[in-house]
């Protein structure tokens, strides 16, 4: 489904918070070595979706206007190979993580988050999706 | 934020913590003035924020008092109503400790 990487797999990290995506893009790029894009919104994630189309998207799910499954939504919609999403959320039981699989993620990273762990678990999803 | 061996890196994230806990005071004014205005959507989505990443940079005590007022909120929220006065009574004290936290943080990162 998915075509295996030769150079840095590309993230594209969605937050409406400035504070996560700057602590995320240092620890993708930094401690993992992938190539990081950063969106503050939906209209900036689809974007550069469209423009850069990165290996895996890691998108937060509450974020103000669109919210994270609207944007999964979108780049279904959008994108005839799909663009393998990971949710990020401060909610992260059982039933949330059911429910945010069920639209299509690849996966769900708590927040708050291990800041050396998140390049390890971003690289274990592609890994099993078969991108690194 | 443990596990990156890597002093550059090391050195990075420190500076990254240092910025985040220099301007967590004023998150905590706001907070508080947020709910002197009983603006209880915002109390919840400026607790949501703190919750996600204040652990995140290292200070897990107010990240738990971040997510305890969301929570209250949340509750309050499914219930269709404000907090009454008991579940007022929690959040300011909940608030007085994110606010304290942040001072804390505030010096511990300087």
């Amino acid at each position: 489904m998915y075509s295996r990487n030769v150079a840095p797999s590309k993230i594209l990290v969605v937050d409406d918070d400035p504070d996560i995506r700057r602590i995320a893009a240092l620890a993708l790029e930094r401690i993992g070595g992938f190539r990081v894009l950063l969106a503050e919104d939906a209209a900036a994630a689809l974007d550069l979706a469209a423009r850069e189309a990165p290996d895996l998207v890691l998108l937060d799910v509450s974020m103000p206007g669109a919210d994270g499954p609207s944007v999964l939504a979108a780049l279904r919609a959008r994108h005839a190979r799909p663009i393998p999403v990971v949710f990020f959320t401060a909610a992260s039981n059982d039933a949330e993580v059911e429910r945010l699989r069920a639209l299509g993620a690849v996966g769900v990273v708590p927040k708050p988050f291990e800041v050396a762990d998140l390049p390890r678990r971003i690289r274990a999803i592609l890994a099993d999706l078969g991108i690194e | 934020m443990t596990g990156a061996r890597d002093p550059a890196i090391e050195d990075l994230l420190a500076a990254v913590r240092r910025d985040f806990a220099a301007k967590l005071p004023e998150r905590g004014a706001e907070l508080a003035a947020l709910v002197a205005r009983a603006a209880w959507d915002d109390v919840r989505r400026a607790a949501h924020k703190l919750r996600g990443s204040a652990a995140t940079y290292g200070f897990v005590d107010l990240g738990a008092h971040a997510a305890a007022i969301e929570d209250l909120l949340l509750e309050a929220a499914d219930a269709g109503a404000a907090p009454d006065d008991a579940a007022r009574a929690r959040l300011d004290a909940l608030v007085a400790q994110a606010v304290a936290a942040c001072e804390r943080a505030s010096q511990e990162g300087a």
